[in-house]
C-alpha cells in the first residue's frame, strides 16, 4: 500500500483538484468508466463536505493490493472540523443541517464498495471509501 | 556636547523613528511623520514633504513646524511640477545628495516652506530667509519621487554636508517606506483587476444562446462551483425574461462531474424557469453520469432529458409547434 496523492482542502478549487486526482488514479489503475465516474462523484461530495462544514482538511488516495490480485482505490477524507452529532441522521437520505439535498453522505456510500465514517463532536470527521476494481 | 555626540544622538533618534514608520499604513502618515521628525531632530525649524504624482506635479503631504493657517495657505498654492523644478535641481546647487539654492541665484516659487523666518545680515555662510534647501526622496532607480524642503535653521547658517548627512540617511529610509506602501497599493490594484477579470470570465463561461425564436440553449462547459452555479441561474432567468422563451435546453456534456451541488442547482434553475412559464430540457447526460445520479439518489424524473443536444433541439421545436423535416 502506498500513498499516491495527498490533497489539502482549503479553497473551493481544491475540491476540483481532489476529484481530478481521484479520476486520474482510477484511470491509471484501469477502473472502468462507470466506476471512475462513481469514485470521482463520491470524492466530490466528501471533499465538498469538508470545505462546507469543516473549512479545511485533507484527502489521501491510496491503492490497495487485495488477496487475489484485486486492486482497490481507497480515499480518506479527514478534517478537524465540528464533527457530526448524529451520524445515523446524517447518513439518511435527505437529511441536511444546512440547505443541501442531504444526499452527499448516503449517496457516496452507495457509489462505493466500502464506506466508513468516524466522527467526534468538536474533534473532526474521517470518511474512508474504497472501490474495488471489477475483473475484465 | 561635542558635534559627534550630537550627531550620534540625532542619528539614533531618526533611526528609531524610521523603524516606527514601517508600521504606518498611509503615505500621508509617513510624510507627516517625516516632516515632524525633521523639525524635531535637525537644526531646521520648518519642513514640508511633497510627493511627485503620476502627472508630474508635487503634492504637499507632510508639514513640520507650521501652524494650521500656514498649512492651509500652502495647500492652496499652485502645485509645482517636476519640469518647473528642473532648473533648480541641478549640479551646481548640489551639497551631498541635497540641493541648496541661495536666494540670489534662483527665482523659484511654489514648493518652498513658509517664508516667515526673520531676515539676517547677509554674509557668506549665513542662511537667508529666501534660500531653498531640498532633500530629494529617490526610488531604487534613482528617480525623484518626492522632496523634503527644510527652512529656518536655528544656527542661522548655510547647510554643510555634515549637517545634511544624517538627514539624507533619514530621507533614504522615508523613501524606502514610501516605495513599499506604493507597491502594496499597486498589488491591491492588480488584485482588484484580477477579480474583475474573473467576473468577466465567469460571465463569458455561461453564455445563453437563442437558437430559435422561443428556444434557448445553455451549454455548460467545465467545473461548476457555487459561484458559477449562481451566475448560471441568474443568466438563465434574465435571458428567459428578455426573450420570453418557452423552452430552455441546458446541455451538460462538458461538465466533468455532476454531483449534488450541480444537480441541486440544475433542479433549482428548472423550477425557477417553470415559475416563469418556461420548460427545461437537460441534454448530454451520458450513461455513466445517469447511473451515478441514480445511485446518488438525485431525482431527475421530473425533468425532461434527452441524450444529446440535437435531440434536445428537436424536442424543443416540437414543444413550440415546429418540426424538423427532411427536404427531398
Ligand atoms: N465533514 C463534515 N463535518 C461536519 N459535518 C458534516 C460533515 N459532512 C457532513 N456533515 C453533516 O452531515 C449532513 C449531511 O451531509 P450530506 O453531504 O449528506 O448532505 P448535505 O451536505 O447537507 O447536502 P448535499 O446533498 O448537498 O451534500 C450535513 O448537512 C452536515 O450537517
Ligand atoms: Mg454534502
Amino acid at each position: 500500500m502506498s500513498v499516491l496523492r495527498e490533497i489539502a482542502i482549503t479553497t473551493e478549487h481544491d475540491i476540483v483538484l481532489c476529484r481530478r486526482a481521484c479520476r486520474e488514479v482510477a484511470k491509471e489503475y484501469h477502473f472502468n468508466l462507470v466506476d471512475q465516474t462513481r469514485i470521482t462523484t463520491a470524492a466530490s461530495e466528501l471533499a465538498r463536505n469538508i470545505f462546507e462544514y469543516a473549512k479545511t482538511g485533507t484527502v489521501t488516495i491510496v491503492i490497495l493490493d487485495g488477496p487475489n490480485g484485486d486492486v482497490g482505490l481507497k480515499a480518506v477524507f479527514q478534517d478537524n472540523g465540528p464533527g457530526i452529532e448524529d451520524i445515523d441522521s446524517a447518513m439518511r437520505e435527505g437529511w441536511t443541517s444546512h440547505k443541501g439535498m442531504g444526499l452527499g453522505l448516503p449517496g457516496s456510500r452507495k457509489l462505493v464498495d466500502d464506506f466508513d465514517i468516524q466522527s467526534t463532536l468538536g474533534e473532526g470527521t474521517t470518511v474512508t471509501i474504497t472501490k474495488w476494481r471489477k475483473q475484465g | 556636547m561635542s558635534e559627534t555626540t550630537l550627531n550620534r544622538r540625532q542619528l539614533s533618534d531618526l533611526i528609531s523613528i524610521s523603524a516606527g514608520m514601517l508600521r504606518l499604513k498611509s503615505i500621508e502618515g509617513v510624510c507627516q511623520t517625516t516632516a515632524e521628525a525633521m523639525v524635531k531632530h535637525s537644526v531646521f525649524a520648518r519642513c514640508v514633504v511633497s510627493l511627485l504624482e503620476p502627472d508630474d506635479t508635487f503634492v504637499r503631504l507632510g508639514f513640520g513646524g507650521l501652524n494650521a493657517k500656514e498649512i492651509s495657505a500652502l495647500r492652496d498654492m499652485p502645485k509645482s511640477t517636476l519640469e518647473s523644478m528642473q532648473d533648480q535641481l541641478v549640479k551646481k546647487f548640489l551639497i551631498g545628495r541635497s540641493y541648496y539654492m541661495p536666494h540670489d541665484q534662483t527665482d523659484m516659487q511654489g514648493l518652498e516652506s513658509s517664508k516667515k523666518a526673520k531676515g539676517r545680515s547677509k554674509t557668506d555662510n549665513q542662511w537667508h530667509p529666501d534660500d531653498f534647501l531640498f532633500i530629494p526622496l529617490y526610488n531604487p532607480d534613482n528617480q525623484i519621487i518626492g522632496l523634503i524642503s527644510v527652512d529656518d535653521p536655528a544656527d542661522g547658517l548655510r547647510p554643510t554636508e555634515e549637517i545634511l548627512l544624517p538627514l539624507e540617511l533619514f530621507a533614504t529610509q522615508t523613501a524606502a517606506v514610501l516605495e513599499n506602501l506604493r507597491n502594496v497599493e499597486r498589488q491591491q490594484e492588480m488584485y482588484e483587476q484580477l477579480r474583475n477579470q474573473q467576473m468577466v470570465v465567469l460571465e463569458l463561461s455561461t453564455p445563453v444562446i437563442q437558437v430559435w425564436e422561443k428556444v434557448l440553449v445553455l451549454p455548460l462547459i467545465g467545473s461548476v462551483d457555487s459561484a458559477r452555479a449562481q451566475q448560471i441561474m441568474e443568466n438563465v432567468l434574465v435571458k428567459i425574461s428578455e426573450t420570453s422563451a418557452s423552452v430552455i435546453i441546458v446541455d451538460i456534456t462538458g461538465v466533468p462531474v455532476i454531483d449534488t451541488l450541480v444537480a441541486s442547482h440544475l433542479i433549482k434553475t428548472v423550477s425557477a424557469a417553470r415559475l416563469l412559464g418556461t420548460k427545461t430540457i437537460i441534454t448530454g447526460i451520458n450513461p455513466e453520469v445517469a447511473q451515478t445520479l441514480v445511485h446518488l439518489g438525485v431525482e431527475l424524473s421530473e425533468i425532461a432529458t434527452r441524450s444529446n443536444l440535437a435531440r434536445g433541439i428537436a424536442a424543443a421545436l416540437e414543444m413550440t409547434g415546429k418540426q424538423i423535416v427532411d427536404v427531398d
